[in-house]
């Protein structure tokens, strides 16, 4: 029978009808990466990742994101194997890797300053790989042009890459990791060497990549939007320990604890100094003069988890406050500051009880004549929406709730 | 201000104009020699030659052993040059890419051999050679310019291969290349400026080279050209169109060389400053 390969190599019958997107790619590869009880310390002592547990799941898009210095980009270098593993194990497709060589891994790497080899053409470049494994010319011919129509790279294939923009650079190192065709595709902040608008748009074209070549995918960023758009996870990391893992929406929704608080969500959760107590049967806090009662699920959580009267860190997105038009007694005094026109919305930044605030206001709910913003020391007052409060303890800055 | 700036225009040409005589004049005037008369050299020394004519060279590579010096040179040189290229390259990636205990004095050891001077190595050399049978040999020779560009081979070299990012290297890594193909097919090629300054460096020193190459060779068939130019010295001593020659044939070929290849040699000195 009459034979052809696809993009991934897999042998399909020709003639047949039958459509290269509707057959299962790789049945026989499961490309699950397990990390367990996984640390990386220095030479000189220093602990750079502290015992990483986590489970990707076959073709899951998993996003490692957290300040410089966190960890993140050591943890993947270990699961590239650019890294030693000072303990733990670390699974691929089920099979213990620590001590397996980077090359017999089945990984691709995507790296931060793109690392493409400047003394090769791009062709050379995305076939660099391929050759090495002693792939056929005409297969290695087929695999990079299909690549580069993906990537829309195809009529750069003679050129060096000194003579590429950073775009297009960054495409180029993304087909050198496609036609590996990897079990796992490793990128470590891709994006981070474009320019705002570039990054958008790349960030885009890797959702769309990813659902043409369905694998599974480690991104790492420091990015927090990057992290919310692009993973079916987030792991959020700092000072090498684990923060929280999640999905975008558990994340922003459902902080573990003030640092995630902070870290996901832009502009930042606002942060005030306030007090839990319990009056007739029914929580409430105080922030500065306002008392404000929280919602049923509150209610039910902390007295669940046996919550008694404290000092609470209560933490409200600039999205979860609106203004309050009278004075009353859930209500908060400020002034304005700085009023930012981002064109839909007006990003206040307002003091209040000794803080700086930011509110995030629809532009279309402020009044007729301060759609263009607000001046100066105006007084507004506004209010928490009570459903969207999170309170933590300023201790052990875990959330009360989580 | 504009006077000043004028000043100082001026007075950098002065210095360059300085320089360029004093370096480049000696040799166009053994070149231009070359091709004049002994009465028009003694007569006038700084005048062009009268007319343009290659007998002179013919006549010194006929009548004499001159293609066999020249081979000779060209062996010695070239071969110890490609050879401890690759060595000492293969040395100097090491030393800069990689983290082991003793490197530093490692590269201290083969830097320091900068500041021994070679004719105190004559000793053990020429008893090296003689016990290796290799004396007399223009292959003794070969062996014993192996070892004279190390120290600032392996400076330039390391410097160079450092230029080279490590993440090129973790990518040919993940990409499935070993240690050697690291080597081979990314930074070896990465480093070409430093390679080729290197090379030309010791190339030039080796093709000059004159003190190892008499020490170590007595019979005609195994003399380099600066040996030869010696005896020529003074068997040349009344015939100066013969010797002006004889010199350019010796000087040229280093010339071309380094003509060829002078934009990579100076990138490379330039990111060998700042990086070594």
């Amino acid at each position: 029978m009459e034979t052809c390969r696809n993009v991934r190599g897999v042998l399909l019958p020709v003639g047949e009808g039958v459509f290269a997107e509707a057959l299962p790619l790789r049945p026989w590869k499961m490309a699950t990466v397990s990390l367990k009880n996984v640390k990386k310390i220095y030479d000189n002592k220093v602990t750079a990742v502290h015992d990483f547990n986590l489970e990707i799941a076959d073709k899951e898009f998993i996003v490692l994101v957290g300040p410089s210095g966190c960890g993140k980009s050591t943890t993947l270098r270990m699961i590239a194997g650019l890294e030693d593993i000072s303990e733990g194990d670390l699974f691929i497709g089920g099979k213990r890797m620590n001590d397996v060589e980077p090359k017999d891994r089945d990984i691709a790497m995507v790296f931060q300053s793109y690392a493409l080899y400047p003394h090769m053409t791009v062709y050379e470049n995305m076939a660099f790989a391929l050759k090495l494994r002693k792939t056929p010319k005409d297969e290695i011919d087929k695999k990079v042009r299909e690549a580069a129509e993906i990537l829309d790279i195809t009529q750069y294939l003679d050129r060096k890459p000194k003579a590429l923009s950073g775009g297009q650079r960054q495409r180029v190192a993304i087909g050198r990791a496609i036609v590996r065709d990897p079990q796992v595709f490793l990128m470590d902040e891709p994006l981070s060497n474009l320019d705002a608008k570039l990054r958008n748009q790349m960030r885009a074209e890797i959702i769309k990549l990813r659902q043409r070549i369905n694998t599974t995918f480690v991104y790492v960023t420091h990015d927090q939007t990057e992290a919310m758009t692009l993973g079916d996870r987030i792991v959020i990391m700092k000072d090498g320990f684990i923060q929280q893992i999640g999905t975008p929406q558990e994340v922003f929704d459902q902080p573990a604890n003030l640092f995630v608080a902070g870290f996901i969500g832009s502009p930042q959760m606002n942060f005030f100094d306030g007090q839990l107590s319990k009056q007739g049967g029914k929580y409430q806090i105080q922030v500065g003069e306002a008392v404000i009662v929280l919602a049923g699920r509150a209610q039910e959580l902390l007295s669940s988890r046996g919550v008694g009267d404290q000092a609470v860190t209560v933490g409200v997105r600039p999205e979860h406050i609106s203004f309050a038009s009278e004075a009353g007694g859930h209500t908060i005094a400020s002034k304005v500051d700085v009023s930012e026109m981002m064109g839909s919305e007006v990003y206040l930044h307002v003091n209040a009880v000794g803080k700086d605030v930011v509110l995030r206001i629809p532009t279309m709910d402020l009044p007729e004549e301060h759609r263009a913003g607000i001046p100066y020391g105006t007084e507004i007052r506004f209010a928490f929406r009570p459903k969207l409060i999170h309170l933590f303890d300023p201790q052990t800055e875990k959330n009360l709730m989580y | 201000m504009k006077l000043k700036k004028g000043l100082t225009r001026t007075f950098l040409y002065v210095v360059e104009a300085f320089v360029i005589i004093i370096s480049a004049f000696p040799i166009l005037w053994v070149i231009m020699s070359a091709f004049k008369t002994n009465g028009e050299i003694l007569s006038d020394p700084l005048a062009l030659p009268s007319s343009i004519s290659f007998d002179t060279f013919a006549h010194l590579f006929e009548t004499y052993n001159f293609p066999v010096y020249f081979l000779n040179s060209l062996l010695a040189a070239g071969v110890s040059t490609v050879v401890s290229l690759l060595f000492y390259s293969m040395g100097a990636y090491v030393i800069a890419k990689f983290q082991f205990p003793g490197r530093r004095l490692l590269y201290v050891l083969f830097t320091i051999t900068l500041l021994v001077p070679s004719h105190s190595k004559t000793q053990p050399i020429f008893s090296l050679i003689m016990y290796m049978g290799l004396y007399d040999n223009i292959w003794g020779v070969t062996f014993v310019y192996l070892s004279m560009g190390m120290a600032m081979s392996i400076f330039i070299l390391k410097a160079g291969f450092m230029a080279v990012p490590k993440t090129l290297d973790e990518a040919a890594i993940v990409d499935g290349a070993g240690f050697v193909r690291v080597f081979w097919r990314i930074n070896l090629p990465l480093a070409k400026n430093a390679l080729t300054t290197a090379g030309i460096l010791m190339f030039l020193n080796n093709w000059n080279e004159y003190y190892f190459a008499s020490l170590l060779t007595v019979s005609d068939s195994q003399r380099t050209l600066p040996i030869a130019l010696a005896f020529f010295t003074s068997e040349f001593s009344y015939n100066y169109t013969q010797l002006f020659s004889a010199l350019a044939v010796v000087i040229l070929p280093g010339i071309i060389l380094y003509a060829l290849a002078q934009e990579k040699v100076q990138a490379s000195v330039a990111t060998a400053g700042i990086k070594g």
